[in-house]
């Protein structure tokens, strides 16, 4: 109850907050500009964005307390859909992309009746089963999706000529798409979407006795959430013009809770802040891979142990959700 | 009936080399309620560990195999201590810890030893010879060892005061600490034994395939597969379990192909959790 009384005190966007999102995204926008558009920081900020949209595609089943190891795969789903029709089958890439999320969502609304049934560790051991099946497939059905060999020549996204085509267009796309999703998620996190779920996280039982569908709101979340990794992953097929299933396993949606975790609590700037640790560390020492391996292993240890208070409040959410839903 | 009969003995090489990487695997969950991602770790640790003793220095393998899984077993403790300890409990936070400890385990073997793939001589050459079957001595090693380390570790678990306490914190732990149990002793030798089972799988295996840094991540799949249909925290679930997948595994690989083999078995698990979450045999909670 006390968590459905929210919704009368829920923060609603004032004038100078409004103001202040605007300068945020105009700066995220436009400081390439000002630094004669450096090549290499392009490519870095738009890894970023790309995910970071994806790192709070997870926050959104973070907030469920769902942890899904499938997101690897939807990202995959995303970009192997938007490459396969606008390259195979002549689609403009601008509508591949808006398929390609939608794919990802039917994906989530397919399996998501009955997979949001189960909860807790198993439901990270599901996804991460389905997660290496689809991965599967890219690896099987090779006609289709290139195998093991890749995916290539897929066009890269104009905008109908509105971009440049330079890296700077694609930092244009990829910032605005990640921007989009920050702003819109907050949004829903500030009014229906956070209240439910944070009713949900109190008080499952008596949601449900309320008469709201719990399930049904979970799908549609789950679907959400799908739809948004499949856009972040159209995104990635179209700026980097060739995929192969390496880049869309396990580790791909591990790395994506991991940045919500260092992000150190469940807010959606926790996750972009995740992303703007993790992604420069393997760019910066791509020559050294093993070394960057090590460090990047070394540094997630010593901030899991040494900065257990962020990540707390994180860890006991889900904990808890794990734990106290019957 | 030849080939019947090989398939059988690499099945259950593999089935039972599978079943002391996920019984370790499954302890842990049990006692730690920790998914232990790095675990296939230390399987890779213990076959480079043996590619030391035996490969570099030269001991005798059975020796160079013991060393191997207690020197790991060890390294197991202080990796329960010094990382996990705090973490029990914490599924999410246990995950990510064991998540980063594989990434930095596997970058450290491919700094020292490198990326490339090695060979460890086998200790014994040659095969049996039944009527018109071959049976390769070195895989029929392998079958005999696992099974006296899972014959040993069954009474260990079943029999002796250590094995009854390790069930009993697995079951519930608070009321095992109210009986005087020393839980966090407990936690540490569990998690050593775990590592110690793995490492001793590694370190088999190591003559029979190659080695390299990234081989544990296919070995705790493997382990992870067994689990869920055993049912997380069940050992005779797990080995049951380890029986089945490693015979159809071998059977849809020799008639198909190793990638749709491994589909179908992920196919298996999620049909599992959907239908019978705590999996064929495990207890429901």
């Amino acid at each position: 109850m006390s968590a459905l009384s929210i919704s009368q005190s829920a923060p609603r966007l004032g004038p100078l907050r409004m103001l202040a999102a605007f300068l945020l995204a105009a700066a995220v926008l436009l400081w390439p500009l000002a630094f004669g558009q450096p090549k290499f920081l392009l490519h870095i900020a738009i890894m970023i964005a790309i995910y970071g949209a994806l790192a709070m595609s997870m926050n959104l089943m973070l907030r469920i307390g769902q942890l899904s190891l499938a997101h690897g795969a939807l990202f995959g789903i995303g970009a192997y859909a938007s490459a396969i029709l606008s390259r195979d089958y002549g689609w403009p890439v601008e509508l591949s992309f808006v398929a390609s999320g939608l794919i990802a969502a039917l994906v989530a609304l397919v399996t998501g009746p009955v997979f949001m049934r189960i909860k807790g560790v198993h439901f990270a051991l599901l996804t991460f089963a389905l997660g290496e099946v689809l991965v599967l497939c890219f690896v099987e059905f090779s006609d289709i999706f290139g195998g093991n060999n890749g995916f290539g020549q897929i066009p890269a996204a104009t905008l109908g000529g509105l971009l440049p085509p330079t890296r700077y267009g694609s930092y244009l796309l990829t910032a605005s798409f990640a921007l989009a999703v920050y702003f819109g998620l907050g949004a829903l996190y500030r009014r229906e979407l956070g209240i439910i779920t944070e009713s949900i996280h109190q008080n499952e039982a008596l949601v449900t006795a309320s008469g709201f569908e719990t399930l049904q709101f979970r799908v549609a979340v789950f679907a959400l959430s799908a739809a948004i990794a499949g856009w972040s992953g159209s995104l990635y097929a179209h700026y980097q013009g060739y995929i192969s299933p390496d880049s869309f396993g396990f580790w791909t949606a591990v790395n994506a809770i991991i940045m919500n975790v260092l992000g150190g609590a469940a807010t959606l700037t926790g996750a972009v802040i995740g992303a703007v640790i993790l992604i420069p560390l393997p760019e910066l020492l791509r020559d050294q891979q093993q070394y960057q391996r090590l460090i990047y292993g070394l540094t997630l240890m010593a901030l899991l142990l040494f900065m257990p208070r962020g990540l707390l409040g994180l860890a006991r959410q889900v904990l808890s959700s794990l734990r106290g839903r019957s | 009936m030849q080939l019947a009969i090989q398939i059988s003995i690499i099945a259950l090489m593999s089935a039972f080399v599978y079943a002391l990487v996920a019984l370790g695997f499954t302890l842990v969950f049990g006692i730690l309620r920790i998914v232990n991602f790095a675990h296939g770790e230390f399987y890779m640790l213990g076959a480079y560990a043996v590619y030391v003793f035996y490969g570099q220095l030269g001991w005798p393998y059975l020796p160079a195999i013991a060393a191997s899984a207690l020197v790991v077993g060890l390294f197991g403790i202080l990796t329960e201590r010094i990382l996990f300890r705090r973490f029990a409990g914490d599924e999410m936070g246990g995950m990510i810890m064991s998540l980063a400890l594989a990434i930095t385990l596997q970058a450290a073997v491919s700094l020292i030893f490198s990326v490339d793939e090695h060979s460890v001589a086998r200790p014994v050459e040659g095969a049996i010879e039944l009527g018109r079957i071959f049976l390769a001595k070195d895989q029929l090693l392998v079958v005999a060892v696992t099974l006296l380390a899972l014959a040993a570790f069954y009474a260990l678990i079943e029999k002796t005061r250590l094995g009854i306490t390790i069930r009993a914190v697995a079951q519930d732990r608070e009321v095992a600490l109210l009986q005087g149990v020393r839980s966090w002793r407990i936690m540490a030798l569990t998690f050593g034994l775990a590592c110690m089972l793995a490492a001793l799988a590694g370190a088999l295996m190591a003559p029979i395939y190659t080695i390299h840094p990234y081989m544990g991540e296919l070995v705790v799949v493997k382990a992870f597969i067994i689990v869920v249909l055993g049912g997380l925290g069940s050992l005779p679930g797990a080995v049951a379990a380890a029986l089945i997948l490693s015979f159809t595994e071998a059977i849809a690989a020799t008639f198909y192909n190793a990638t749709v083999a491994t589909m179908l078995s992920f196919l298996i698990v999620i049909a599992v959790l959907l239908v019978r979450p705590a999996g064929l045999m495990g207890r429901t909670s």
